[in-house]
């Protein structure tokens, strides 16, 4: 196995102009599900620079160093000393004594399973039989890394549009990167990596060069979520380094405080469910901080903190003093950031310049605000006297245009995604039109995580992509038998109803129209995959209820920020009646509806003259208002007794029913 | 009831129009905001995240305050609106979802649909609804 030590040494004499053979090492030399190739081991070019140290000791100290995730922050998080230093830990003639190293991956094994990372031990890969079954292996990884040489250049776009238009099977790529001059992905599955090596060489790239496509297997994503225990800690040790009064927090060498150390947990930031979650607290409790410090946290970009000019958007000094930022490019990450004072002496990124002059210009190319870099003061930029808009509206949770609308609605609402997560979604053809029309498409999205929506891709009507007439005509469903019968083929699902979002876009006597956003689970899968939808109904009055004539569904992976931020109430279980509190803003006492049927909604009432009187008899001792005012308000609300009893308490609390009302003649 | 000749041409006519509008839309909601006036009725509506403003000379107003944006649209879907629900006046629904980046601001991806209705012989804007992906409630 001593070409496998050459290999290394080689790559650490290289160390700087290795990188993305580096990077890749982190991520995925380590994990079980599948090793190497034969070829890309014999290769000497070993992209993923899987190594092996050769002994059993530095095989188990292999395994113990795993990093479920190449992303970002996943890179070689236990490994301690500089970068600088790792050739120690990689030729056999440096090794360090297995003891230390064993206490060292001990200690971060500990860590790994509080953090209920997925831990891998060994088993197969120190097993007789490792190169018979390294092909097969290959295959059973459920991760890929997808690479692509002299990807930066090409850049993201180019390189996703080719290759979603030459692959022949759909892929969603997660955590899009650049490293060096590669561009990096995952992809699920042994036929979308396949698939997407096939790509290799078919497309030009702007430059002239064929664009080449290598995959390789890999660890799974990073879960983005740490657990509560631990947030709760984190949360504390950055109350601890917040200085309310000058709002500047400090996160000096995180990993490394005492508070942590004490709890036996290691939360470095260079990792990116750390940081995401720092990030996020951040947002959450400490959105008025002016200066954040992050020195010493060996952070290797900056793609990880890239989501703090949302978080923290009076943010105006930086300090990554002492990190691994090894490239002016990895600023344009953050160049969103309206910094005043910017720290990054002890990057490596510092000495790529051959001057001052150039250092300094090209980061006030990035940030032409920056009046200190580095301590020292810049010369004030002279800009123009253009009124530059750097603000959006805010975004506001459901507009209902009044009252009775809102009542109306969110029962259709209620009702119909009761229906829909049910097991028998036949019973919304009452919900639709007789010639309803309705159609869908799936969009997938590279920031996003979670498997394909190839359910949902057949029946997407995309009219990017899908370009016939025929085809067209074929997607968009007609009447209702057809509409649900297409419905009743899609995966099951478990909606969170406190993610819903409900605009009324237009509001008629003849016509309603409402957007609803939100996500859901995929119902009856292991790990349900979080989707994010949303569904366009234009409805007419028919009866007492409502009827959907146009529908539009769009559906889509949820974002991080939807996952963390979904399904935090007690979850409902899909086995029993799912108890939907009341969507939208204004706490409204949540009237569930209380059995009430579908039809009930959009099939003219049944009910006989004298079950209307009996309603109207009840409803007058409830309300106390007069027999036709009762009537009235039961009457525009479709005879349901639980809504219209809902109608007249808030139309009470508001002052907004005339006296007249209530006299009884 | 319309033919199933006449929905097909209503089907085909909706594409056709979503698809223009969808391409001119966004170039001058990018390149040309002063032009987009002409897109929207009078008294149309627009939900922007939540934030409701009528009337096409608010509308306008609303946007100006935006940033400079570079859309990138990645899906459309256009459907005829049921004649019975609008007596017969031509109307479609447009969705469409993208990235949208706001220069030094922030880069979303969105949803978006429009409701447009024959005027004439131009498709005009009645309600306009928009909204970024992303969770409202983070709690």
């Amino acid at each position: 196995m001593s070409y496998q030590i050459t290999t290394n040494r080689d790559g650490d004499r290289n160390f700087y102009g290795n990188r993305g053979r580096r990077r890749g090492r982190g991520g995925n030399g380590n994990q079980s599900g599948g090793g190497p190739t034969p070829r890309s081991r014999l290769d000497a070019v070993d992209e993923e620079g899987d190594i092996d140290m050769g002994g059993g000791a530095g095989r188990q100290v292999h395994f113990n160093r795993y990093t479920p995730y190449g992303g970002g922050g996943g890179r070689r998080p236990y490994r301690g000393g500089p970068r600088g230093d790792r050739g120690g830990y990689r030729g056999n003639s440096s090794y360090q004594p297995p003891s230390t190293m064993s206490d060292r991956a001990g200690s971060s094994r500990n860590s790994l399973e509080r953090l209920g990372l997925p831990l891998q031990r060994g088993g197969r890969r120190g097993s007789g039989n490792y190169n018979k079954d390294r092909h097969d292996e290959r295959q059973r990884s459920v991760w890929y890394k997808i690479m692509i040489p002299y990807g930066r250049e090409m850049g993201k776009d180019f390189i996703l549009r080719s290759l979603t238009t030459e692959c022949s099977v759909p892929f969603t790529p997660i955590s899009f990167r650049l490293d060096g001059k590669m561009a990096i992905f995952n992809v699920e599955g042994w036929d979308t990596a396949e698939a997407l090596m096939k790509v290799s060489r078919l497309v030009t790239a702007p430059s002239g060069f064929k664009m080449l496509v290598k995959a390789t297997p890999s660890g799974p994503p990073m879960p983005q979520n740490l657990s509560p225990t631990i947030l709760e800690q984190v949360k504390e040790v950055l109350n601890k380094r917040y200085n309310s009064e000058l709002k500047t927090l400090n996160l000096t060498d995180f990993h490394n405080d005492p508070d942590f150390k004490a709890k036996k947990l290691y939360l470095p930031l260079n990792r990116q469910n750390v940081i995401l979650s720092v990030i996020d607290l951040i947002g959450k409790t400490a959105s008025e901080v002016v200066a954040l410090d992050f020195t010493n946290n060996k952070l290797p970009n900056c793609d990880s903190i890239s989501t703090l000019y949302t978080k923290t958007p009076k943010l105006k000094g930086l300090n990554l003093s002492k990190n691994y930022i090894r490239s002016e490019y990895d600023l344009d990450r953050i160049k969103d950031l309206n910094l005043q004072e910017l720290i990054l002496e002890g990057n490596p990124l510092c000495s790529q310049f051959k001057d001052k002059m150039s250092y300094v210009s090209a980061i006030r190319k990035r940030f032409p605000k920056v009046i200190k870099l580095d301590g020292l003061d810049l010369p004030p930029p002279i800009g123009f006297d253009v009124e530059t808009h750097l603000e959006l509206p805010k975004s506001k949770e459901s507009f209902f245009v009044n009252d009775v609308v809102k009542t109306l609605v969110l029962r259709f609402i209620q009702e119909y995604f009761m229906v829909y997560d049910s097991n028998d979604r036949q019973q919304l053809l009452n919900a639709y039109h007789e010639q309803a029309f309705f159609s869908m498409f799936a969009v997938r999205k590279d920031n996003s995580r979670g498997p394909y929506l190839q359910e949902y891709l057949s029946e997407s009507r995309n009219m990017i992509k899908v370009k016939g007439f025929e085809r067209r005509s074929k997607l968009l469903k007609r009447g209702r038998l057809a509409v649900v019968s297409m419905l009743t083929t899609l995966p099951k699902t478990q909606h969170d109803p406190t993610s819903f979002c409900i605009d009324i876009n237009h509001y008629s006597a003849q016509l309603l129209s409402f957007t609803v956003t939100g996500v859901f689970k995929e119902g009856d899968k292991s790990s349900p995959p979080v989707r994010s939808f949303t569904r366009v109904f234009v409805v007419v009055p028919v009866g007492d209820g409502l009827c959907i004539v146009n529908e539009q569904m769009c559906i889509n992976n949820a974002t991080v920020e939807q996952v963390q931020a979904s399904f935090k109430s007690p979850t409902p279980t899909p086995s029993s009646s799912p108890s939907y509190p009341q969507p939208g803003p204004s706490g409204l006492t949540s009237s569930p509806v209380t059995g009430a049927p579908l039809v009930a909604v959009n099939s003219p009432s049944s009910l006989t003259v004298e079950q209307k009187k009996v309603m109207v008899e009840q409803f007058m001792k409830d309300s106390g208002m007069n027999s036709e005012w009762s009537a009235k308000c039961l009457e525009e609300n479709a005879w349901n007794y639980e809504g219209a009893g809902q109608v007249f308490l808030e139309l009470r609390k508001v002052g907004s029913i005339p006296m007249e009302a209530f006299t009884k003649s | 009831m319309a033919s199933s000749e006449d929905i097909q041409l209503k089907i085909d006519q909706a594409a056709t129009a979503g698809e223009e509008f969808s391409k001119y839309y966004y170039e001058c909601f990018d390149k040309k905001r002063y032009l987009l006036h002409k897109l929207y009725m009078d008294n149309a509506t627009l939900i922007w995240n939540g934030n409701h403003v009528s009337g096409s000379n608010d509308i306008m107003k609303y946007f100006e305050q935006f940033p400079t944006t570079e859309t990138t649209l990645e899906s459309l879907d256009c459907q005829p609106i049921l004649d019975e629900a609008v007596n017969g006046q031509s109307t479609i629904l447009v969705v469409v979802s993208g990235v949208v980046k706001y220069e030094r601001v922030k880069t979303a991806t969105f949803q978006q649909n429009f409701m447009l209705t024959a005027q004439g012989t131009v498709w005009k804007v009645v309600t306009d609804w928009f909204r970024f992906q992303e969770p409202l409630r983070t709690s």
